[in-house]
C-alpha cells in the first residue's frame, strides 16, 4: 500500500523572544491520520547536554498478546521496564543493532528491565507470539514526540533558529524508515508538511 | 432415380430364408453386440473416470498433508530463536547448519533461506541459479507461499515460512522433488495402474513432461489437451485421444511459484487397458454370435426343405398336367395350406381330364359329321359338272339347229320365233356355265394359271367387248388406268376377264343412264403390290341391308329383280369365289351419289423388266 504524509509545520506568532512552537500533522496520501510517527527536533545550535527526561513512562506492557505501546520514545540512557500483564510467557527479544537483548520467559506481573544506552531503532518481538511487535525509538534530543490518532505533533517552546526535523515510521517506506525536513525556527508558530509511503505492516496479524 | 442396391434376388426359397432368417438374427446380434460394447465402454469408462477422479483426489491428500508437514517443519524452524537470531544477524554458516541438519532429518530434497533482500542461502551451498529470482518474486508478493517451482528441469513442491526477527527478515523454503519415484508412489496408491506425468510449459511453449513418461509422437495431444483443459477449467475426467481409444485423462493445474512456467499434474488411464478385463466377454459374444449365424442358416435351410417339397411336388404334377400326362395328382400330405392347394390341385386337374374327354369326343363326331357333308356337297357339285357337260351336248345341237334354221326360215314370223330359241338357249347356256362355275368352285376344282400379261391391255380389251352392249343402252362407258397400275403382271387373265365381265356386265344391266365407270390403282407394298378394279355405275344400287345376300349364289337385290332383269344371280358369288381363289377380295357397296360400286383388290406379281410387246401379244 502506497501511503503518504502529509507534514505540516504551521509558524505560530509566539510572544516569547526565544521560543518558538512547532505542529505537525502525519498523513498517509489519502489523508489517512498516521499515529505512532516519531518526531523529532535537532537543532543546529544545540544546548548544553543535561539528562534527557520525558513526561512519558518508559514502560512496555505486554498485554493482550500485543506490546503496548506499539512505538515508545526513550531517552538515550534510559532504562525501559517490560511488565507482563498476560496469563502466559513472553519472551522478548530484539536483534536490533541499537539493542540486542532477550527477555528470556517470564510470567504474569514479573518484569524485567533494560537500559538503552545508543540512539536508534529496536525492534522487539516476542519469540513465542510472532504477532506482538513493537518499536522503541532510543532518541538523543529531549524534543520528540510521537504522532497521536489524529496525525499531530507539537512542540512548544524550541529554540529560534536553524533546526533538522526527522519524521520516523516503523513502515515508512523510505531510507531508515524517516524523511528529513530542514527548518528555520523562530518566534511563533511553524507548520510544514510531508508526504511519504507507509508499507502493508507484515505480519502484525501472524503468518498462521 | 438410379438403384443404388440391386434387389438381391434368390431363387430358391431356402436361399431366401436362410437370408432373411441368418439377416434378422444378424441385425438383432449386432444390435445386442453393440448394446453390450455400449454398456462395458460407458462403465469402463466410467470406472476409470472414477479411479481417476479418486486418484485426483488422492493426490491432492497427498499434497496437501506433505505441504503441511513441510509448512510445520519450517515454520517451526521460522521460530527456533537461534536460527532467528541467525538469519537476522546473517550468520550464514549458523543457517546452513540449521538446514543442513532439517533436510537430514526431515528427508526432504531442498531447504532454502531466501532473505528479504533477495540474498539466498541453501543447505547445499549450491546456487538456485534461474529459479531464484521468480521464488524470490513469490515469496515477496505474499506469504506462507506453496507451491511449485522448477530447478533444473526438476519441479519441486515448495513451502515456505517467514522468519520474523520481529519484522520480516525473510522466508523458509522446504521443498521435494516431484520426481518419477513420486509419480510411482502416486500410481501405485491408485487402483489403476495410472500414468501420472508432471508437465510444465516454459514462455508460453508445449507443454513438455517433467517427470514421469509421455511418448513422443503423443506430446503434441497431451499438450494440446492439456492447453484445452486448462482454458476451460475443467474439472472432471475427459478423453484424450489417441490410437486404440485414446486414453481418459485428468489434468490438476498445480500452484506454481513462476507464473511463467506453470505445471500440471496429469493422470491418464489407456481406454484400451480398460477394456482389457471384458475382452473375454465380447470374445465370447463374437463366438456365440457366429455360432448362432451358422445355426440359423442350416435350420432356415432344412426348414425351407421342408417348406418346399410339397410346392416342388405341385410344381412336377402342373408340368406333367401341362404335358397331358395320366397321372397328375399330387400326394396330398398335412392339413395345411399348402395340403389344401394340392386337394385344390388333384380336382383342377380332374376336371380338365374330364373335359378334355368330353372335347374329343365332340370334335370326332363334328369331324365325322363335316367329312360326311362335304362328300354330300362334292357329289352334288360333281353332279351339277356332269350335268351341266351332258346338258351342254344336246343344247349345243338345239342352238347349231337353231342357227342354221334362222338362215334357211325366210318367213318373218317364224324368224322370230327363230330367234326367240336362240336366245333361250343362249340364256340357257349361259346358265349352265354359271353353274358349271359355281359347281367347280365348290368342288375346288378351278385351278388358277399363272402367266404375265399387261394390264392396261388387257382392262381395254374387256371395256371393248362391252362398248357395243354399253352404247345400244345410251350409257357411257369408261376405263381409268392410273400410270402406276400399266405393268406386265404375273396373274390369271382370264379369270380376272371373267370376275370384271361380270362386274361390269352386272353395272351395264342395271344402269339405266350416265356411266359405267373400270378403274384401276396400284397399291400395297413394293414386294408384295396389290391392284385395286373398281366398277362403278349410276344404276340402280343397292341397300347396305341387301350386301350379303348379293353375294350368295341364286340370289338378286331383291326377288323382283329377277323378273325385271333376268340373270341366275350366279355371278356374284362365282367372282367372289373366284377372287379368293386368287388371294384377293371382293366387295360393293351403294354409292351415296346413286348407284353402286364394286371393288376387287388382288395381289398381282410385278413381272420385272417383261417386254411390253410380249406382254400385249400373249393377253
Amino acid at each position: 500500500m502506497r501511503a503518504a504524509i502529509f507534514f505540516l509545520l504551521t509558524l505560530f506568532y509566539c510572544s516569547s523572544a526565544v521560543a518558538a512552537d512547532l505542529a505537525i500533522t502525519v498523513r498517509t496520501a489519502a489523508g489517512k491520520a498516521v499515529a505512532d510517527a516519531v518526531v523529532t527536533v535537532h537543532p543546529v545550535e544545540a544546548p548544553a547536554g543535561q539528562a534527557i527526561r520525558f513526561p512519558w513512562p518508559l514502560q512496555m506492557d505486554q498485554r493482550n498478546l500485543q506490546f503496548d505501546p506499539f512505538v515508545l520514545v526513550v531517552p538515550i540512557g534510559g532504562q525501559v521496564t517490560f511488565p507482563n500483564r498476560d496469563g502466559v510467557r513472553h519472551h522478548v527479544y530484539s536483534f536490533s543493532p541499537a539493542k540486542r537483548f532477550e527477555l528470556k520467559l517470564y510470567g504474569r506481573d514479573e518484569s524485567r528491565s533494560v537500559r538503552f544506552e545508543k540512539a536508534g531503532v529496536v525492534a522487539l518481538g516476542c519469540n513465542i507470539h510472532d504477532s506482538m511487535v513493537a518499536f522503541i525509538k532510543v532518541v538523543d534530543t529531549p524534543y520528540a514526540a510521537k504522532s497521536d490518532a489524529s496525525g499531530a505533533a507539537v512542540f512548544r517552546g524550541l529554540p529560534n533558529g536553524a533546526a533538522v526535523v526527522r519524521i520516523w515510521h516503523p513502515y515508512m517506506r523510505a531510507p531508515n524508515n524517516e524523511v528529513v525536513r530542514q527548518l528555520n525556527l523562530r518566534e511563533g508558530a511553524v507548520t510544514e508538511a510531508v508526504a511519504v509511503d507507509l508499507r502493508t505492516p507484515p505480519t502484525r496479524s501472524g503468518v498462521y | 432415380m438410379t438403384e443404388l442396391f440391386a434387389r438381391p434376388s434368390f431363387t430358391r426359397l431356402s436361399t431366401k430364408l436362410a437370408v432373411l432368417y441368418a439377416g434378422l438374427f444378424g441385425a438383432i446380434l449386432i444390435f445386442v453386440s453393440l448394446a453390450v460394447f455400449t454398456a462395458i465402454t460407458h462403465n469402463a469408462t466410467r470406472l476409470v473416470r472414477d479411479e481417476l477422479q479418486a486418484s485426483g483426489t488422492v493426490f491432492d491428500r497427498i499434497w496437501a498433508l506433505r505441504s503441511e508437514q513441510m509448512r510445520e517443519s519450517a515454520a517451526l524452524l521460522s521460530k527456533d530463536f537461534g536460527f532467528r537470531a541467525a538469519v537476522a544477524t546473517s550468520d550464514a554458516a549458523t543457517v546452513r547448519s540449521a538446514l543442513q541438519n532439517l533436510h537430514a532429518r526431515l528427508g526432504i530434497d531442498l531447504a532454502v533461506i531466501v532473505g528479504v533482500d533477495g540474498r539466498i542461502v541453501t543447505d547445499s551451498g549450491r546456487s538456485l541459479g534461474p529459479a531464484a529470482e521468480p521464488l524470490y518474486r513469490a515469496l515477496d508478493s505474499g506469504e506462507g507461499v506453496g507451491g511449485v517451482f522448477m530447478l533444473d528441469g526438476m519441479p519441486y513442491q515448495a513451502v515456505s515460512a517467514p522468519v520474523l526477527s520481529p519484522t520480516l527478515a525473510g522466508w523458509v523454503v522446504f521443498a521435494a522433488k516431484l520426481d518419477d519415484r513420486e509419480m510411482a508412489s502416486l500410481e501405485r496408491l491408485a487402483a489403476f495402474p495410472l500414468q501420472a506425468v508432471v508437465l510444465d510449459r516454459r514462455a508460453g511453449g508445449a507443454w513438455t513432461p517433467a517427470t514421469g513418461r509421455v511418448g513422443d509422437a503423443e506430446r503434441g495431444r497431451v499438450s494440446r489437451f492439456i492447453a484445452d483443459a486448462v482454458a476451460s477449467g475443467a474439472k472432471a475426467p475427459l478423453v484424450l485421444p489417441g490410437p486404440a481409444g485414446g486414453s481418459i485423462a485428468m489434468v490438476k493445474p498445480l500452484a506454481s511459484l513462476n507464473p511463467a512456467s506453470p505445471a500440471v499434474l496429469l493422470l491418464r488411464y489407456p481406454l484400451a487397458r480398460a477394456m482389457a478385463p471384458f475382452e473375454p466377454l465380447i470374445r465370447t459374444l463374437v463366438l456365440t454370435g457366429a455360432g448362432g449365424v451358422l445355426l440359423v442358416v442350416v435350420g432356415s435351410f432344412m426348414l425351407a426343405g421342408g417348406l418346399a417339397k410339397p410346392i416342388t411336388a405341385l410344381d412336377e404334377a402342373a408340368q406333367r398336367l401341362a404335358r397331358g400326362e395320366e397321372d397328375a395328382a399330387v400326394v396330398v400330405d398335412g392339413r395345411d395350406e399348402i395340403a389344401r392347394l394340392a386337394e385344390s390341385f388333384n380336382a383342377m386337374a380332374a376336371e380338365i381330364r374330364d373335359r378334355e374327354a368330353k372335347m374329343r369326343r365332340d370334335a370326332e363326331t363334328l369331324v365325322v359329321a363335316l367329312d360326311r357333308a362335304e362328300a354330300a356337297n362334292r357329289t352334288t357339285n360333281q353332279f351339277l359338272a356332269n350335268m351341266s357337260h351332258e346338258v351342254r351336248t344336246p343344247l349345243n345341237g338345239v342352238l347349231g339347229l337353231s342357227h342354221v334354221l334362222a338362215t334357211t326360215v325366210k318367213d318373218p314370223t317364224q324368224q322370230e320365233l327363230v330367234a326367240q330359241v336362240i336366245a333361250s338357249a343362249e340364256t340357257l347356256e349361259t346358265l349352265l356355265s354359271d353353274i358349271l362355275d359355281a359347281a367347280k368352285l365348290g368342288a375346288r376344282e378351278t385351278e388358277v394359271r399363272l402367266e404375265p400379261f399387261a394390264l392396261d391391255v388387257c382392262m381395254r380389251a374387256i371395256v371393248a367387248a362391252w362398248s357395243g352392249r354399253a352404247e345400244k343402252r345410251g350409257l357411257r362407258l369408261v376405263v381409268d388406268i392410273a400410270a402406276g397400275a400399266e405393268r406386265v403382271v404375273l396373274g390369271d387373265p382370264a379369270r380376272l376377264r371373267q370376275i370384271l365381265d361380270n362386274l361390269i356386265g352386272n353395272a351395264v344391266k342395271f344402269t339405266h343412264q350416265g356411266e359405267v365407270r373400270l378403274t384401276v390403282r396400284a397399291g400395297g407394298q413394293v414386294a408384295r403390290p396389290r391392284f385395286r378394279f373398281e366398277v362403278s355405275d349410276t344404276g340402280v344400287g343397292f341397300d347396305l341391308a341387301m350386301k350379303e345376300r348379293l353375294f350368295q349364289p341364286f340370289q338378286q337385290g331383291d326377288s323382283s329383280a329377277t323378273r325385271r332383269y333376268g340373270g341366275t344371280g350366279l355371278g356374284l358369288s362365282i367372282s367372289r369365289g373366284l377372287a379368293e381363289l386368287m388371294g384377293g377380295v371382293l366387295d360393293g357397296a351403294p354409292r351415296s351419289e346413286g348407284g353402286s360400286i364394286f371393288f376387287l383388290e388382288l395381289p398381282l406379281a410385278l413381272v420385272a423388266g417383261a417386254d411390253l410387246t410380249q406382254s400385249r401379244a400373249s393377253a
